[in-house]
């Protein structure tokens, strides 16, 4: 790894004149699992790497009845612990609990899983899926945006120099609600996603109402609108509608043949993994 | 009462609290002061061409870099069985990866952003990448130079072609074998390079006395003596004046046998402008399997004559192995599965090639079962074919040609005393190999299969061992034997054999890591050769110390040696109604009943070489005595396959071995637990690839994967017949590779078993199975994507 310098301010303005006055040389590091990768390969080469951990603003997990906040320090391990998110956001303590190792859960965080912005990152499908709004602080002050707004393709965000994404925030789904991750990966543990598909399902004013979103099978996580509406007001869909339905997932995506899989198992999976995760979200929902 | 032997005792592994502790000191905890320099690798972007020009001015600007180093300034071909290999590539490169110069800084960081500074100008030529293409008459050459390098007399390269080695078995009459046959079977397995995945990169400090110019190196390295021999040789310097220093590795299986980085980091130490510093070479993850070896890739093609009632009548064998840009060490297990071609059967008629390929890759050599993985990893498959094919149960079909106890190996050897058709049946039943069972989760498929293992330790005839005993002054025992105990625990049975020989407690006993210039010489860790061959050293170096005790002892209380025991650290003699400790006498001397000192410090010597192995012949494969034993055994598996998207899960894997004697239950437990593990992590994971450039895709755990906590077995059962060796220690035969060998291929079987098609390519990825199973849907037999 080349040399840099370390600056750890205490506090979020002291952070973002970091960041302005250095910009695109100077890089904020929450968990740091994937940036300091990243710069042992040479893919990013920051001169400054600014540490956000002794920032009071960015720490914890909170839960209103409005939603959930998840701070920019919140590691996997803090957000799958919460008892809110076991309770309200299944897809997304299954997508933390997904990630990696324990050992690097302790370690990542959810918001800097976002701002990696990898395609496969294993926490996006389901913030996707919650509607997810991203929290920034910046030289020009706040701003709030939509995930799918953020996310602008692979390692690339809506971002400028001196911003910092503050907090995640959730809102709470309009209604008894159910979700859940399943995350393909090469093998069981400490793996990036081949495949990984979100569902929430929710029982909302309009009836039962779907959402699915994946990972790993194009170059952002994508929803499956098209999906989602076939199966809309639908409680208990057959399979001939779970077949028609991971057609259509398979239509909104586009994967990619790489070392870690080609584009035929990959489109496979998005429909083998839609159909099962559509039966545990309906499975759930029946239980409580 | 009997006393209790700790032979087969399970005791506690030592440097075990060390290790978990993190106070035990590995290479790269050293420390050498300011005085140290870092050495940094500039690697080849290109697979093959020649280098016209090195422009390192802007390297040198990066404050801190002390100097650049290229391969012609240190052109020295260093190796074990074929001097293909320099440090760094000199005039032509051969793979992307390969060293082409060395940057020397006073830091780590300065080396590593000198090395990013060098510009290399190559003149690029065609690549070859397969090694099938790479046997092609007019095939480009990796090594035009070949038939110019110096080799030991059983490897056979062939000058003019990729061949680096070729090695042959003719037995019998092949086509009146095939003849005598009612069915001609053909069947191909093949399986890519994979990586031995251990925890401790590579790492050396190298430095040389511009005196004395004595060489002194510390390496991760797992045999010492090797080390110094060779780079003795290469650097044309007397072996007194090289000294290698091994402190404990984390991790072997073969990839830091021989010489392998050390050449890398001695190119910068002996440079004139360095000499006198040491130099630290730490190779980082990402460029461990660029900078040393990897299991080589292979394919097996098998032709197989079999008669009406099962028996094989003949067998034609191909082995390919894909060396990449050297067979330095990789020559030798390519032998090592040629002499050992008929697997665990008895084939009259046998022909056998097995060749080592170059390609424009990173290259092979080494690892955990060295040529048997890759050998059964093919033959065991086919045998399960097989025997599906000419409707017949595979356990019967393997046990119809067992190669029994006498009968000629392929060399015409004959196959020493084992208990292998008793495991096979173990195994079966253990698995409840005969009876179908549902699978345990809803809509899965489950098959169960088995695979035999055999292999010999794969070296030369002449491999020796030596060790000194000392008992020191309080009766506590220093133990030199320079094996390196990676994991696999040689030293904890070395102290169960001392503990047992000298009757003194086990926790008195303490063997030290491997330092060429204290303790005397023993060839490799390697082969699973050393509690059989420095087992022997260590048990005649006891014998010898334990009886200059006696003698002493004899002289001091008047009595017979045969009247004196020790025990727990005790010395008695009953008749005399004496006893006591140990103690300064055996250091100082006795005082004997004349009045004048007798003795001095106490060092029992003890050395083996095996006595009588005959290379096999060149043209033939034969010898009376190819090999100084053979461990056999059998691996069962019982597993699960989620169609939806082609995972496995092994419920159960079962694992027997003759061992000959078990002297370390826990540690050949442990062995084969791990061994089982790494087999199977192979067989599902494991594989290295290439783009159509020849650029590596998995230079590191993010898409090198082996199996992890999660993906092992749900249960492991293991177990050992005990039919003994000779000569041995104990009975005792090498164990600590066979674990390994074969449980990809009871994998295959299973999955064969389990989804009805052939899967001819390892691994068995999630993806690739999946892929059968569409296939299988649509009708086919064998799968070869």
């Amino acid at each position: 790894m080349l040399a840099f310098e370390l600056e750890r301010p205490r506090s979020l303005q002291e952070a973002i004149s970091i960041l302005e006055k250095f910009g695109n040389r100077a890089m904020p590091k929450a968990g740091g699992t994937d940036l300091l990768m990243w710069m042992k390969d040479r893919l990013v080469t920051p001169e400054v790497v600014v540490d956000l951990s002794l920032i009071p603003d960015l720490a914890g997990v909170n839960f209103s009845k409005d939603g959930l906040r998840i701070g920019a320090m919140a590691t996997c391990t803090e957000v799958l612990e919460s008892a809110a998110v076991e309770d309200h956001f299944p897809a997304l303590r299954d997508a933390c609990l997904s990630h990696s190792d324990w050992l690097i859960r302790n370690r990542a965080t959810v918001v800097g899983n976002v701002c990696s912005a990898v395609p496969s990152g294993d926490v996006m499908p389901a913030l996707y899926c919650y509607d997810a709004t991203i929290r920034i602080v910046g030289p020009r002050g706040e701003r709030s945006i939509p995930i799918n707004k953020f996310i602008l393709g692979p390692r690339k965000k809506d971002m400028i120099a001196g911003e910092i994404v503050t907090h995640v925030f959730l809102p709470l789904p309009e209604g008894k609600s159910s979700g859940c991750y399943l995350k393909l990966g090469r093998r069981n543990a400490l793996d990036l996603a081949q495949v990984g598909v979100a569902c929430v399902a929710i029982d909302g004013k309009n009836g039962r109402e779907y959402r699915l979103a994946y990972g790993a099978v194009a170059p952002t996580p994508v929803r499956a609108l098209e999906a989602e509406k076939a199966l809309q007001g639908i409680k208990a869909p057959d399979d001939a509608l779970l077949e028609k339905v991971s057609a259509l997932a398979k239509e909104a995506v586009k994967p990619i043949a790489d070392v870690r899989a080609g584009v035929e198992y990959r489109l496979a999976m998005v429909g083998e993994l839609t159909k099962r995760a559509i039966d545990t979200c309906v499975e759930r929902l029946k239980e409580e | 009462m009997e006393k209790k032997s700790m032979i087969g005792a399970w005791v506690t592994r030592v440097y075990d609290p060390e290790k978990a502790a993190g106070t035990l000191k590995f290479t790269d905890d050293l420390s050498f002061g300011s005085e140290l320099l870092y050495a940094r690798a500039a690697r080849s972007t290109i697979p093959c061409g020649k280098i016209v020009n090195i422009d390192y001015s802007e390297a040198l600007k990066v404050p801190g870099v002390v100097k650049v180093i290229v391969g012609k300034n240190f052109p020295i071909h260093f190796g074990i069985y074929l001097k293909d290999r320099t440090a760094m590539a000199v005039e032509k490169v051969r793979y992307i990866g390969e060293p082409v110069a060395l940057v020397v800084a006073e830091s780590e960081d300065a080396a590593e952003e000198g090395a990013l500074k060098v510009r290399v100008e190559y003149e690029e030529e065609t690549p070859v990448f397969d090694a099938a293409e790479a046997m092609k008459e007019n095939a480009p050459l990796v090594h035009p130079d070949l038939g110019s390098y110096e080799h030991v007399s059983f490897v056979t390269p062939v000058p003019g072609t990729n061949i680096a080695q070729h090695f042959k078995i003719r037995r019998g009459d092949i086509e009146k074998g095939f003849e005598e046959a009612d069915q001609v079977l053909e069947e191909s397995f093949s399986c890519p390079q994979i990586a031995h995945a251990f925890l401790e990169p590579h790492a050396c400090i190298c430095l040389q006395d511009p005196v004395s110019q004595e060489v002194t190196i510390w390496s991760t390295a797992q045999s010492a003596f090797t080390l110094r021999e060779l780079v003795a040789k290469g650097l044309e310097l007397p072996l007194h004046k090289v000294r290698v220093i091994a402190p404990p590795i984390g991790g072997g299986f073969g990839g830091k046998a021989g010489i392998t980085v050390e050449p890398l980091c001695l190119a910068a130490a002996l440079d004139p402008d360095i000499k006198g510093r040491p130099v630290k070479l730490f190779v980082p993850r990402e460029e461990v399997l660029t900078t040393s070896w990897v299991r080589q890739g292979w394919n097996t093609k098998v032709k197989m004559g079999v008669k009406k009632d099962g028996t094989i009548s003949a067998m034609k064998v191909e082995l390919v192995f894909d060396t990449g840009t050297s067979a330095e060490y990789g020559a030798n297990p390519v032998r090592s599965a040629g002499y050992t071609s008929m697997g665990c059967y008895y084939v009259p008629n046998i022909w056998t090639d097995s060749y080592g390929v170059y390609t424009n890759k990173p290259f092979g050599g080494a690892y955990r079962g060295f040529g048997l993985p890759e050998l059964m990893g093919g033959l065991e498959a086919v045998v399960d074919a097989i025997a599906y094919r000419i409707g017949m149960d595979p356990i019967e079909f393997r046990l119809k040609n067992l190669l029994k106890p006498g009968l000629p190996t392929c060399t015409g050897m004959p196959m020493p005393p084992h208990a292998l058709d008793k495991i096979i049946k173990k195994v079966a039943e253990k698995i409840d190999y005969h009876r179908e069972e549902p699978p345990v989760r809803k809509g899965w498929k489950r098959g169960k299969g088995i695979a035999l293992a055999i292999k010999a330790p794969a070296m030369p005839a002449d491999a020796s061992s030596s060790a000194t005993v000392e008992i020191l002054g309080d009766g506590s025992v220093k133990v030199l034997a320079a094996t390196m105990d990676m994991g696999q625990g040689a030293y904890t049975a070395y102290a169960q054999i001392v503990s047992e020989e000298l009757g003194v407690p086990m926790e008195r006993v303490k063997c030290y890591y491997p330092d060429t210039a204290a303790q005397p010489y023993d060839w490799q860790t390697v082969a699973s050769r050393s509690l059989w061959s420095m087992g022997m050293a260590i048990k005649r170096a006891c014998e010898d110390a334990r009886s200059q005790l006696l003698a002493l002892y004899a002289e001091y209380w008047q009595c017979n040696p045969e009247e004196i025991t020790i025990e727990d650290g005790i010395v008695k003699c009953p008749k005399l109604g004496k006893a006591e400790p140990i103690d300064e006498k055996t250091q100082n001397g006795f005082k004997m009943p004349d009045g004048k000192y007798k003795g001095g410090p106490i060092i029992g010597r003890g050395h083996f070489v095996p006595p009588d192995v005959v290379y096999p012949d060149l043209e033939t494969g034969q010898s009376e005595k190819s090999v100084v034993h053979f461990t056999v055994g059998a691996v069962g598996v019982d597993i699960e396959v989620d169609p939806g998207t082609g995972e496995i899960v092994v419920n159960k894997a079962v694992a027997g071995y003759d061992a000959g004697r078990v002297i370390s239950p826990l540690n050949v437990k442990c062995q084969i637990e791990g061994g089982t593990v790494q087999g199977l992590s192979a067989g599902m994971f494991e594989g290295i690839y290439y783009d159509k450039n020849g650029k590596l895709l998995t230079p590191d755990f993010t898409d090198y994967k082996i199996a992890t906590t999660m993906d092992v077995p749900w249960e492991i059962e293991s177990f050992c017949e005990e039919t003994p060796e000779d000569p041995s220690p104990y009975g005792n035969r090498g164990v600590g590779e066979h674990s390994m060998i074969s449980p990809a291929a009871a994998l295959g079987n299973a999955l064969y078993k389990a989804i009805g098609i052939r899967i001819h390519q390892y691994p068995f990825t999630r993806e690739r199975v999946y892929m059968a199973i569409k296939a299988a849907e649509r009708g086919e037999k064998d799968f070869w994507g």
